[in-house]
């Protein structure tokens, strides 16, 4: 090869080049098919991109995994937080829909006597002790009074003892000194229901004569002029034969007193009684015995 | 660097392209593998190798991407050229060199590209000059790093030998 041939190789060789390829392209526009050069090259191409379209296509599956999972961490995060606020929600609605079945039933029970009354919250709650009593929070400036009744949407709660603006005492029925006039709805028998300093409340007065069953309903009869006539107080427990001519029956008031959250007090008190007697520490040598119900006594409603 | 290896690497930069742009398009806009391949082979192997090495490249990669049989091989066998007689009178290893070269190669390639499809009369579906310059950018980076590190295995090899 001549030595100018040699120094300018390359030159010519870009010269023939880009002339063939000119003449493929301008084939091409001329509408004469390079379907042959592309499908060799295509041919030659296949087994190359089969490969690596299958290793990509693993590798961006596996990629999709991991972001999907990334996001699916983080979704789960969010959707753990939104269901706690969710909970926490629901249990709030749930607390107001109680809250809200306990003062319907309070406004039925307002409604039904036909007695004003003044709705009042529990704020302080004393019925384990030998004086069981309640602090609710109206008081004198509500127009409440001492020996006014109150009551829970399923019966007799007992009486306002001490008043102060804003603030009142209510002796519970089954505090020691608590006596309250009532009568057995099934017989009318009437008798006076003691409070024990105990869960239960006891019947006295009653004569064995009388007809007393156990899971008797056991309403005010309104002779003490505290409590309005018929309200339920408890059921009958235990019905034993007493020392002299009358029963030992034990009452399982309907009021669960440890679970007050509202009361009604009734502004009525027709009889003007006196103060209560203040309060003394429980002697611990004459306690009165408990009467426990029978194992077959109906238990306890709200 | 034997000629199979760079058979090979031309081939495994026009198929990666191809597969690239299958499966993350957007990072498949951003550079041109097989440019940079043909412009280390220029850098590598003079204007003769250059100029059929991106001939070659060219037509498999026009094959593969379905576009005018002849614009990608002319483009880059022009390149390769081009590269290949500046590698001759210039050093194009440093850095800085190399990424003038790739920079302006892509240009070069892209402009001869544009001007071919002018010529016959086709029309670009995009704007070029703002895919010009992401590819240029692309280009620069990834043929840097790149043909920076084929240098440096060749010259260990050849330091081996």
């Amino acid at each position: 090869m001549p030595q100018f041939l040699r120094d300018r190789r390359a030159f010519f060789l870009l010269i023939a080049v880009v002339a063939s390829l000119f003449v493929l392209m301008a084939a091409q526009l001329q509408g004469r098919s390079a379907s042959g050069t592309e499908s060799w090259f295509l041919r030659f191409a296949s087994p190359f991109l089969s490969v690596a379209s299958s290793v990509t296509g693993g590798g961006a599956g596996v990629w999709d995994e991991y972001v999907n999972l990334r996001h699916t961490r983080a979704r789960n995060a969010s959707l753990e937080e939104k269901v706690g606020q969710l909970e926490m929600e629901l249990k709030k609605l749930e607390e107001a829909r109680i809250e809200n079945d306990r003062l319907r039933a309070l406004l039925d029970l307002k409604e039904g006597m036909g007695i004003s009354t003044v709705p009042s919250r529990v704020i302080g709650n004393n019925s384990t002790g030998l004086s069981r009593t309640l602090l609710v929070n109206r008081g004198s400036d509500s127009g409440v009074k001492p020996n006014m009744a109150v009551v829970g949407s399923s019966g007799v709660v007992g009486r306002v003892w001490t008043v102060s603006p804003g603030l009142s005492k209510v002796q519970l029925l089954t505090d020691a000194a608590a006596g309250t006039a009532v009568l057995l709805q099934r017989t009318r028998v009437q008798g006076i229901l003691m409070g024990g300093g105990t869960d239960l409340c006891t019947l006295e007065y009653i004569s064995t004569l009388e007809d007393v069953k156990e899971g008797d309903l056991v309403i005010t009869s309104g002779l003490d002029g505290i409590y309005p006539k018929g309200l339920p107080v408890g059921r009958v427990g235990k019905v034993s034969p007493g020392e002299g001519i009358f029963w030992t029956i034990a009452v399982i008031p309907r009021v669960e007193f440890n679970r007050l959250e509202e009361v009604l007090i009734l502004l009525r008190s027709d009889i003007p009684l006196p103060e209560p007697p203040p309060v003394k520490p429980a002697a611990p040598a004459a306690p009165r015995p408990p009467a426990k119900p029978s194992a077959d006594a109906p238990g306890r409603r709200q | 660097m034997s000629l199979l290896l760079l058979i090979l690497a031309l081939l495994t930069a026009a198929i990666g392209q191809v597969v690239l742009s299958g499966v993350w398009p957007a990072a498949a806009g951003f550079f041109d593998l097989p440019l940079v391949a043909v412009i280390y082979c220029g850098i590598k192997k003079g204007p003769a190798g250059a100029l059929l090495a991106g001939a070659g490249v060219g037509l498999f990669q026009d094959a593969l991407e379905g576009t005018l049989l002849g614009v990608n091989a002319l483009s880059k066998a022009l390149v390769g050229y081009l590269v290949g007689v500046l590698g001759l009178r210039f050093a194009l290893a440093p850095l800085m060199s190399r990424v003038l070269v790739l920079a302006a190669s892509t240009v070069l390639s892209r402009v001869t590209e544009v001007g071919i499809l002018a010529i016959m009369g086709r029309r670009l579906a995009y704007a070029p000059y703002p895919h010009l310059l992401m590819t240029m950018t692309g280009n620069c980076l990834v043929g840097s790093l790149l043909v920076g590190l084929f240098a440096a295995r060749g010259l260990k090899g050849e330091a081996m030998q």
